[in-house]
């Protein structure tokens, strides 16, 4: 398992780590029951703070993608399709967040915002 | 205590060579001047400069502090050199009264005369030598350094007042006394240093609970 | 058992300082690195953990024991200290050391002592007083690992060993506190090794504590704006902790870097360091 992360990212560490883990786990490379590497052994082998890894960890139990067991470990969870629908939800509502605080910025109306969504989906 | 008696062992056998130089040549001049005086002297002052260099060497390294973080109680620092203090003493009087015997026939001194010096050596280096432990264990050894000096010269001024009172004042008789007397003197003597050193000892324990490292 | 140690209100004072009131944790499981400059009080706080020293006011509690259930030292037994300089004897060599050590701690692991002295290429032998300084640091490491300690107190054992010993030691470290219940209190003013392995940064400073946070909350939200004079004076007092002036403009840090740029959001804004972090809290305040 590897996992790739930057300091000059801007996106904070334990984002970082809970986006890959979760890719890993959407794109098959980690299948349910799959034990993940115990927290303070990531911290330790990213040369991280554990409560970077806590946090990502408990971001990952409380989107349904890994269940911490305590005494035991932290083990991928049976990721069922609502839990991938809701994530990628998530994804797009958090850029198309980002468009709409641009839109709004750069002064633009509903309507001019909304003919160029159009115009993208029909691409 | 155990490992700490090591640490004051591992020292010993660093400054062995020399000590075992400075006493092969005391050991001549006694011969040569006929007196024991000079064995058991010098048997006293290095056993007392021992105790001196080894809280030197603690003081230069700090080890104090450090060793305050041992799981021992503090006392066992100022503890373990004074133990360490009476197990050199014992052992230079031991040491000398077996001496003695060769030295006695040899040199033709009686053997009284030899065993007195050589206990006489050991009372004054104890004395000497438990004060020491206290003036450095409260006023570092620096600050203490001169004082440690003058402290071997008591029994020195004991003697003098001893003498004084007895000549000058007429308080003791001295000149009239029995071999008996004389032994309780000597014994009673003993018995205070002894008394003192004890003292001493509670009294540098008390001095380092309170001390700041 | 929540905190390794904590310190309440611990003053202490001395001719020419006085530590005020310091206050903090050491949460069991975690590094905290304690900063601050040369003078600043992090030495004596130390002291102060250990008992080395008698306090005006406050209290210590280290793995939840009070001062006075502390006066058994079997609670030392637990705990592993490195001072700067090192202090073991400087006519005894690795192999003493390791048999005086064997006499004083019960859980003494002899195994795991001739490991590190391998591992940290110690030679046996040698006398202290000829180790190296990197060397010094290394032994008494050594010898603090190898009584199976919970907490390890660290008072500026990397001051003065180059970058790649100083990163031999942070490994040994994060590899120390895989166990849940080991911690690590480690005070240094060199702060990119902390930055690296700490879980809290302390920062004290003049015998105050200035802050005490996740160190991932400092990285994420402090910043330093790179603004024009008057754009720094625009920026709520709330937000601003300290501000360089130059020629051409100033340099602030400020509390909340995103929130910096949503009021100003032309202005350059980097990530901050804790080391910059903590010489615009003191120096450019």
């Amino acid at each position: 398992m590897d996992i790739i992360i930057s300091n000059a990212n801007g996106k904070p560490i334990y984002d970082q780590i809970a986006t890959q883990i979760k890719q890993l786990i959407m794109g098959g490379d980690l299948r349910a029951g799959d034990a993940l590497p115990s927290m303070r052994l990531l911290a330790k082998e990213l040369r991280i703070s554990v409560i970077t890894t806590k946090r990502a960890y408990e971001e990952l139990a409380r989107d349904g993608f890994i269940t911490n067991v305590v005494g035991k470990g932290s083990f991928v969870a049976d990721v069922g399709p609502e839990i991938l629908k809701e994530e990628n939800l998530r994804e797009i509502e958090q850029k198309l967040e980002a468009a709409v605080d641009r839109a709004k910025a750069a002064k633009l109306s509903r309507e001019e915002f909304l003919e160029i969504l159009n115009a993208l989906w029909e691409e | 205590m155990k490992g700490l008696l090591y640490k004051e062992a591992v020292m010993l056998k660093t400054t062995m060579r020399m000590q075992l130089l400075s006493l092969a040549i005391f050991v001549a001049m006694g011969f040569a001047l006929k007196n024991i005086v000079y064995l058991g002297m010098m048997l006293t002052v290095l056993c007392g400069n021992f105790c001196l260099n080894s809280l030197n060497y603690d003081v230069a390294d700090s080890w104090n502090r450090y060793a305050s973080t041992f799981p021992i109680r503090r006392e066992q620092l100022v503890s373990v050199k004074f133990v360490l203090e009476y197990l050199l003493i014992a052992g230079s009087v031991l040491f000398t009264l077996l001496f003695g015997i060769p030295f006695s026939l040899v040199v033709g001194v009686p053997y009284e005369e030899c065993a007195a010096t050589c206990v006489a050596c050991g009372a004054v280096s104890l004395l000497a030598g438990s004060l020491n432990l206290l003036l450095c264990t409260k006023f570092g050894v620096e600050k203490a350094r001169v004082i440690v000096t003058l402290t071997y010269l008591l029994p020195f001024g004991g003697i003098m007042l001893l003498y004084y009172c007895s000549e000058k004042l007429g308080i003791i008789n001295l000149k009239n006394v029995t071999e008996g007397q004389v032994y309780l003197m000597v014994g009673g003597l003993v018995a205070v240093i002894a008394a003192l050193s004890l003292l001493f000892w509670r009294m540098s324990c008390r001095v380092l609970r309170k001390q700041d490292l | 058992m929540e905190n390794a140690i904590v310190v309440r209100d611990v003053t202490k004072r001395y001719k020419e300082f006085t530590l005020d009131h310091v206050s903090f944790q050491v949460p069991q499981g975690s590094i905290v690195g304690f900063v601050g400059e040369n003078g600043a009080g992090k030495s004596t706080t130390i002291r102060a953990i250990l008992d080395l020293i008698r306090l005006e006011d406050g209290e210590v509690e280290v793995f939840g024991l009070s001062k006075k259930e502390r006066e058994d030292p079997a609670w030392k037994e637990q705990v592993g200290v490195v001072f700067d300089g090192g202090h073991i004897p400087q006519y005894m060599n690795a192999v003493e050391t390791g048999r005086m050590m064997k006499g004083i701690y019960r859980q003494w692991d002899q195994e795991a002592y001739e490991g590190y002295l391998k591992r940290f290429h110690l030679s046996g032998k040698k006398k202290y007083k000829d180790f190296s300084r990197g060397m010094k640091m290394k032994l008494s490491l050594a010898a603090a690992l190898s009584h199976h300690a919970s907490l390890l107190v660290l008072d500026e054992c990397t001051s003065g060993l180059d970058p790649i010993v100083r990163d031999e030691i942070l490994d040994i470290f994060l590899e120390f506190i895989q166990e849940e219940n080991h911690s690590i209190l480690i005070s240094s003013h060199i702060i990119s090794d902390l930055e690296k392995v700490a879980d809290y940064i302390v920062f004290i400073h003049e015998g105050r504590i200035c802050f005490e946070e996740e160190k991932d909350y400092l990285l994420e939200n402090y910043g330093i704006a790179h603004v024009a004079k008057e754009q720094a004076g625009r920026l709520p007092k709330s937000l601003v902790c300290g501000q360089r002036n130059s020629h051409f403009g100033c340099d602030v840090l400020v509390r909340d870097r995103r929130e910096a740029k949503r009021l100003e959001p032309e202005m350059v804004i980097d990530p901050a360091s804790i080391e910059e972090i903590m010489l615009y809290m003191v120096k450019y305040h």
